[in-house]
């Protein structure tokens, strides 16, 4: 038999469909990996940059305790100073000077001396210092390096200069593998500064433009911000950071990362094999399958064993997809991802290492503001505990006493020689650690893997919905397959769904994503503030099952919607009422509406007074009947079915307009041939309006009846869900939690109870009613 | 015929259709920093005022106003927030500090300030504002919130009851809660013997608001000073007996029960229409009152503290809101200098000499707004001895304090319980959630 | 005999009772709507008496006039206006053409489908909010008419009521269409879709209401003064400790306007027929 034309195109339909499939998921999957390259080269930067700080800070503390220890009140003393200061920075020592009070340059030593100092702004600078040394980078005497400064009692300055830039390259550059550069200036007008021959790869003229935008980021914002050029030296991902003058206002220059191609090309590889291969893989037994049930459709016969059979056919031709989709969105994107993070952490941590070595001799005095500057500048959390339990020193940290309590055991992953790298979790938050020994102590430093996290569940997230989408896309392939000769059903199909598709696209685009999420979020922890969504499992539905309150409300709530088969026979009743010709039946009809349009206020007010105890009319009447004075609203008894009431009332303008709309529907014909019968009124309501009504009052039902389960506002404003949470409805629940609380987690976990419960709701609803077309009685 | 008839109409649509498109997409210019609050129309206009001064003083900067009415106002952030969009300045509540705090969410405004306040910028001189302000939003050194304005707790009374009823004023430095309870009982009366009292003496504090206060006014505390627990300090004794003062006057009828005030319209209602001589409440009703002089009501009004144990140890409340910068935003300078700007002078004179709407956070003002307004003075006299706001110091307060509180008040109100076994109840219940953590 | 004068006088005096609980039931709700005019035309400290003031002592015609000035209503009503017209259209076509195919049309999946829209009515949007927020963020619609329009355009419950309005209808009419050579579209929007006044009439003042008076999505959703909408600005009456309620009202009332006058007309178009159809009164 030979293969129709049809079923080539059917073929070929699928292929494309396959290919855009898997090349929508790269695209997702690839931008998570060039966002969390990206994210984690900033972070290294932040540690170069440390890096940098502690530098400056060991500059600064060695001036101050060179003009602790020094006593000057004479130019003698200002001379030794001096040269103390040459001996105390000989680490590319470039110039040490002493300025008096008014200005002057008193004595110096070393060359290109910066005799115009008091004209710059860091000179005015120390003057608000409060006689703390501090430093920033200078280009003054034609060479980028390090100034420090301090200021004397009375006004005079020590000013020291520093060539330890060049160093300070090389040594990142052979810690972290990376390219680094100086630039000066601020983001407008800016030089690179050669330190070396290879300066040249970090800067092209002709990229001006975007290295000042680039920069231009990175100092509105205050964060790294990094940028993909095609240097001539390749691909490469820059990332820079602004250096600010001593008061941390001005910008001096820039310090900019050049991270080759090298570093990431290998994971978009395995991204890149593994979508070839996934699609070509597809591409093959997909059309194999569709084709092989073409074929046992034809010769086949209609036993109900081959509907199962098709079925089957269709799955497995897309199976390969599911297999991809899932092994790439929770296997293959979160390792590739969480290894990139897990290298960057490593090479960070090493370099760490090496400036803890190179740089704590102070360690004792400043610890603890040196670990929070060290926090400050890379946002990660340190830890510092003594190895030897007899050291002086006590733990250092800046976590809070809350996420020490919440920290889980270290979990050891690897350990590349003086360094261990591994994981925790803080609170169910997960975070990457490393862990070595230095200066007799034993440091941690935490990193929080919320950045990754969120990006693989970004991935994750896509892949569902794809896995969802090929699902359906089976399904019509099968379909279609099946029926390929069967024009009139294609065509039924055809047209039906396509009077159907715009409801369905907007469904799918605005409920569809926003539903999964909230499914996704049930069993997670959000506090919006945060971004951090860590797992907890079954935590929320757990807690949500303990609380009282919830299921309090609950309860409120479903009583509270008892309200609306009585509601629908008091509008019933008055639709038909109301439905005949005349001034009167139109003047009530909208005199009946009027509630809808009525502001909450007035309305609450008139409610307040006929329920009101003492003075209200429904009480007086109450009275007549000798029934006691009720205080309605006000007591925990009474106060749901006030509410009921007014909902009641309330729902019966726009209920009284769907009864009316669906009366129309009911030919007169059959009220005269009842007439005829003998039949009265009551039995034609019975056997001829009810009956014929089903499909509206269905509808009433169901939409009202998920309406009640949904209401907040009306009581709330009534009674804030008191009198001792007689009122208090499940919806105001979610609000709270989601808004108030702020936990979202929490919120969706509720969200998703109401919805299964409602779906239980109103499948009996359906099942009650039977047939809903009243075709049936004909 | 049939067909160009379609045709006709079909063109009709589409043009309608695509002149839909066209507009719909107009975006109105672009923002370069936003900023959020919870103004009404009136204090919108206000701010809409000032922050075109602030265009003005700074051209490169364009900013846009986004005002939201104030029950909405977190749901409206948050889903900026959540979406990854936050403002550029936010208007924050004292007691939603601590949780906006939490994700590092908030910018370290400190160095900012520092060097703004060097070159005089407006606003950004920490000094200007009362320090207990700044110390609300201010952790060791670093400062996450400018002061905006503020508003202490005190007692509105209505000097023209007072006067019929021959009942003396409160003392303007301060009363005791014995003076408090005369003058309460001295308002009472049954006007026309129905045996139902027609005027009472005070509308009862339920609100949490106001009842932290007068605890404190009371001599007791709330939580322990390292917000770690209640117990102990919430249900101590000195704390039951102080409400349990108030309470008592309750009972025996010197304030109408909150059943026949909500009847009434409400606490403010009461007040406007005579039936209730003092009011414990906050600066803002100063607003509302004047609001309604202006329209015709017949009340004259005075200020009086809230009535302490000890008229030596005086204790209250100033709740304030502020401006904060989330830091993930684009550029941190501009919005620092932006939410400083909203707090300066210029706006300050605007906001509160011109608009009145509360006491200026900045000090110089203040006194001016003293000067021109004696109930002002009052309110400025009470920052002398204020305290920051309980819920800023712990993100437990709002909503889990407050909520237990409101349920712990239906308790002894409509379920009859004792306030000592409700205060007991509150307390294991505040420690419960602490200890679990959550808010 | 007597049995049918007891009959009649039985029946006279049920009408009348009848009548009576009507005009009462009319009578309660029509008190809060004066009520709500009263108070628009006062002052915040004349509002609060039992019993409630029905007519108020000074008409202050002023709360109008400051309610009008205090904020650009004419730009908030064009707002609206639009985005409920756009809405309008754009939704009753869809409803109407989802609602025909659930109904009419026969396909695979078409049970199914129902579900699932029925299912899609029910998840409470709180939860829903932040991530649909994200979407017109990503499409960069924040703030803009197609924020207000698009997320409006779909409607379950107005797709569930078409269909159950059109399970109704004789199935002769397509098939006399289909004799007549119509293809399917010609017979939906010229045989089915003019039966369906009633429906349509119905679905359309609901979508008016709730567009005229939408609040929460528009204030999510819009940021700047000029696209705010008309319940939008009611809420900014009210700052974080005064409300301003006279205000608040008067904007309620004029706002009620049109809708009263929706109703009106859509009421008349539902009720056209009414010689054809069944009534209470026979």
């Amino acid at each position: 038999m030979k293969t129709p034309v049809k079923m080539w195109i059917v073929c070929l339909v699928a292929v494309i469909t396959i290919v855009s499939g898997f090349f929508a998921w790269r695209a997702s999957a690839s931008s998570a990996w060039m966002s969390t390259v990206t994210q984690n080269e900033k972070n290294t930067l932040l540690y170069a940059e440390n890096s940098l700080a502690l530098a400056v800070e060991e500059a600064n503390a060695r001036l101050n305790e060179l003009v602790e220890n020094s006593v000057i009140d004479s130019p003698e003393s200002v001379r030794a100073v001096v040269d103390r200061a040459a001996l105390l920075f000989r680490d590319g020592f470039l110039y040490a000077c002493f300025f008096g009070p008014d200005g002057e340059l008193v004595a110096s030593k070393g060359a290109k001396v910066p005799e115009d100092f008091v004209l710059t702004v860091f000179y005015d600078t120390l003057f608000y210092s409060e006689g703390y040394a501090l430093s920033e980078i200078s280009y003054d005497t034609g060479t980028l390096h390090l100034q420090t400064a301090i200021l004397l009692e009375d006004g005079s300055i020590v000013l020291v200069g520093q060539d330890v830039l060049a160093d300070f390259v090389r040594r990142l550059n052979a810690a972290l593998g990376r390219e680094y550069g100086f630039f000066y200036g601020d983001e407008e007008r800016f030089a690179p500064f050669p330190f070396s021959s290879r300066s040249a790869v970090f800067f092209e003229e002709g990229f001006r433009d975007e290295y000042s935008r680039m920069f231009t980021t990175a100092v509105d914002s205050q964060r790294p911000s990094a940028k993909l050029f095609s240097l001539r030296s390749g691909r490469s991902l820059v990332t820079s950071t602004a250096l600010y003058d001593a008061d941390h206002w001005d910008v001096k220059g820039f310090l900019v990362q050049v991270t080759p191609e090298s570093f990431w090309k290998k994971g978009s590889d395995r991204l890149d094999w593994f979508v070839w291969l996934g699609s070509l893989l597809s591409c093959f037994v997909a059309p194999f399958f569709l084709i092989r049930l073409h074929y046992r459709e034809r010769t086949a016969d209609r036993s109900p064993r081959l509907r199962n059979a098709s079925l089957f056919y269709a799955i497995a031709a897309f199976f390969p997809i599911y297999l991809f989709f899932l092994y790439g969105a929770f296997l293959l994107a979160p390792s590739l991802l969480r290894e990139y993070e897990s290298s960057s952490v490593l090479a960070n941590g090493s370099l760490l290492q090496q400036d803890i070595e190179y740089r704590f001799d102070h360690i004792a005095l400043s610890s603890k503001s040196i670990i929070e500057q060290m926090k400050r500048a890379t946002r990660d959390d340190y830890r510092i505990c003594p190895v030897d339990q007899t050291s002086r020193f006590s733990t250092v940290t800046t976590l809070s006493s809350r996420q020490e309590r919440l920290i889980s055991p270290l979990a050891p992953a690897d350990s590349s020689g003086a360094i261990e790298i591994g994981t925790l979790s803080i609170d169910r938050i997960g975070q990457t650690y490393v862990r070595f020994r230095s200066r007799e102590l034993d440091w941690q430093v935490l990193h929080e893997d919320t950045f990754v996290s969120n990006e693989i569940l970004s991935v994750q997230f896509l892949g569902v919905i794809l896995l969802l989408a090929f699902l359906a896309v089976a399904l019509i392939f099968g379909f279609l397959t099946r029926h390929l000769h069967n024009r009139l059903l294609i065509r039924n199909t055809l047209f039906g769904y396509l009077f159907l598709a715009p409801a369905l696209v907007h469904l799918i685009w605005w409920a569809a994503g926003p539903l999964g999420f909230s499914l996704f979020l049930a069993f997670r922890r959000w506090s919006i503030v945060d971004p951090a969504k860590p797992f907890v499992g079954f935590d929320n539905f757990i807690e949500l099952f303990q609380d009282g309150n919830f299921w309090n409300a609950l309860k409120n709530t479903a009583v509270y919607s008892l309200y609306v088969p009585i509601g629908m026979l008091f509008s019933l009743l008055l639709a038909m009422a109301v439905n005949k010709a005349g001034k009167i039946a139109v003047a009530l009809r909208v005199l009946y509406y009027l509630p809808v349009v009525t502001a909450g206020v007035a309305t609450t007010i008139v409610w307040k007074w006929i329920f009101n105890r003492d003075f209200g009319i429904l009480n007086y009447i109450l009275g007549w009947f000798g029934i006691g004075k009720i205080a309605w609203i006000d007591s925990p008894q009474f106060a749901l079915l006030s509410i009921m009431i007014i909902s009641i009332w309330q729902a019966i303008g726009s209920q009284l307009l769907i009864f009316l709309a669906g009366l129309q529907g009911i030919p007169i014909d059959f009220y005269d041939a009842a007439k005829v019968d003998g039949a009265g009124k009551y039995k034609a309501f019975r056997h001829i309006t009810l009956p014929l009504l089903k499909p509206t009052t269905l509808f009433v039902l169901v939409t009202s009846i998920i309406g009640s389960f949904q209401v907040f506002t009306p009581v709330y404003v009534l009674t804030q869900g008191g009198p001792l949470r007689s009122t208090d409805v499940v919806f105001y629940h979610i609000w709270k939690a989601a808004w108030t609380e702020m936990r979202m987690g929490y919120a969706a976990a509720q969200s998703w109870i109401l919805f299964l419960l409602l779906m239980v709701l109103t499948y009996f609803e359906f099942k009650l009613y039977g047939k809903d077309s009243w075709q049936a009685y004909f | 015929m049939k067909n160009t008839l379609l045709k006709g109409n079909w063109i009709r649509v589409i043009i309608a259709v695509l002149l839909i498109l066209a507009l719909s997409t107009a975006a109105f210019g672009k923002t370069k920093l936003r900023v959020t609050t919870w103004a009404g129309a009136e204090e919108a206009a206000l701010d809409e005022s000032i922050i075109a001064e602030f265009m003005r003083l700074n051209p490169d900067y364009e900013v846009v106003y986004e005002a939201v009415a104030s029950d909405n106002y977190y749901q409206k952030i948050l889903t900026d927030i959540g979406a990854g969009t936050p403002p550029d300045v936010i208007l924050l509540d004292a007691e939603m500090i601590p949780k906006f705090f939490e994700g590092d969410f908030l910018t370290d405004l400190a160095p900012f300030l520092s060097r703004l306040a060097r070159e005089g910028y407006g606003g950004s001189n920490v000094y200007e504002y009362f320090p207990v302000l700044v110390d609300i939003a201010r952790i060791d050194r670093k400062i996450y919130s400018i002061p905006k304005d503020t508003s202490p707790m005190g007692v509105f009374f209505n000097k023209k009851m007072f006067d019929e009823m021959k009942v003396p004023y409160p003392d303007e430095d301060g009363w005791t809660i014995n003076q408090f309870i005369e003058t309460a009982k001295a308002l009472t009366k049954d006007l026309d013997g129905d045996g139902k009292n027609d005027t009472w003496g005070f509308a009862f504090p339920s609100w949490v608001g106001i009842a932290v206060p007068l605890l404190w006014a009371g001599g007791g505390e709330v939580f322990s000073p390292d917000f770690s627990h209640t117990s102990g300090y919430l249900n101590s004794d000195i704390n039951v007996k102080t409400y349990q003062t108030y309470l008592d006057l309750l009972k025996e009828g010197y304030a109408p029960t909150p059943q026949q005030a909500s009847a009434l319209g409400g606490n403010s209602a009461l007040f406007y229409t005579g039936k209730v001589g003092m009011i414990l409440t906050g600066r803002w009703f100063n607003v509302s009152i004047k609001g309604q002089i202006a329209k015709g009501l017949d009340l004259q009004v005075g200020i009086a503290s809230l009535p302490f144990a000890d008229i030596n140890k005086k204790d209250t409340v100033s709740y304030l809101s502020g401006w904060s910068v989330p830091s993930n935003v684009q550029d941190k300078r501009g919005a620092v200098m932006l939410a400083a700007f909203l707090s300066s002078d210029y706006a300050q004179r605007k906001r509160c000499l011109e608009g009145s709407l509360a006491i200026s956070a900045n000090q110089a003002v203040a006194q001016l707004q003293g000067e021109n307004d004696p109930l002002d003075a009052a309110f400025i006299k009470m920052l002398d001895y204020s305290r920051v706001p309980v819920g800023s110091q712990t993100k437990f307060y709002r909503p889990k304090f407050e909520d237990l509180w409101a349920e712990a008040f239906d308790k002894i109100n409509v379920g009859g319980e004792s306030l000592r076994s409700v205060l007991d109840w509150m307390a294991s219940e505040m420690d419960k959630a602490i200890a679990k953590g959550e808010s | 005999m007597n049995r049918r004068n007891l009959d009649r006088s039985l029946s006279v005096i049920t009408q009348i009772v009848i009548y009576a609980l009507l005009f009462l039931l009319a009578a309660s709700t029509l008190l809060p709507y004066i009520l709500m005019i009263a108070l628009s035309l006062m002052a915040e400290f004349e509002m609060y008496q039992i019993p409630p003031k029905f007519i108020p002592t000074i008409l202050r015609w002023s709360n109008y006039i400051e309610m009008w000035q205090a904020q650009p209503w004419g730009r908030y009503i064009f707002n609206t206006l639009f985005a409920t017209v756009a809405v309008l259209a754009g939704q009753l076509l869809l409803v109407a053409m989802g609602g025909y195919a659930l109904a009419r049309m026969k396909f695979p999946g078409r049970d199914f489908m129902f579900k699932l829209f029925i299912a899609f009515m029910m998840l409470p949007g709180v939860v829903t909010l932040i991530p649909g927020f994200i979407i017109l963020h990503s499409l960069g619609w924040v703030d803009t008419f197609m924020a207000l329009i698009v997320p409006s355009l779909g409607n379950i419950w107005g797709l569930f009521l078409m269909r159950q309005y059109m399970l109704s209808l004789p199935s002769s009419l397509e098939d006399a269409g289909r004799i007549d050579g119509a293809n399917r579209w010609q017979v939906f929007w010229k045989l089915i879709l003019p039966l369906c006044k009633p429906v349509l009439a119905t679905v359309g003042t609901f979508t008016f209401l709730s567009m005229w008076r939408s609040f929460f999505w528009p204030l999510i959703v819009t940021r700047s003064k000029e696209m705010r909408v008309i319940e939008v600005g009611v809420a900014m009456f009210s700052s974080q400790y005064i409300t301003n309620i006279p205000a608040q009202l008067a904007a309620a009332t004029l706002s009620s306007i049109p809708m009263i006058l929706v109703y009106l007309f859509a009421q008349k178009w539902i009720v056209q027929g009414i010689k054809m159809t069944a009534g209470y009164d026979r």
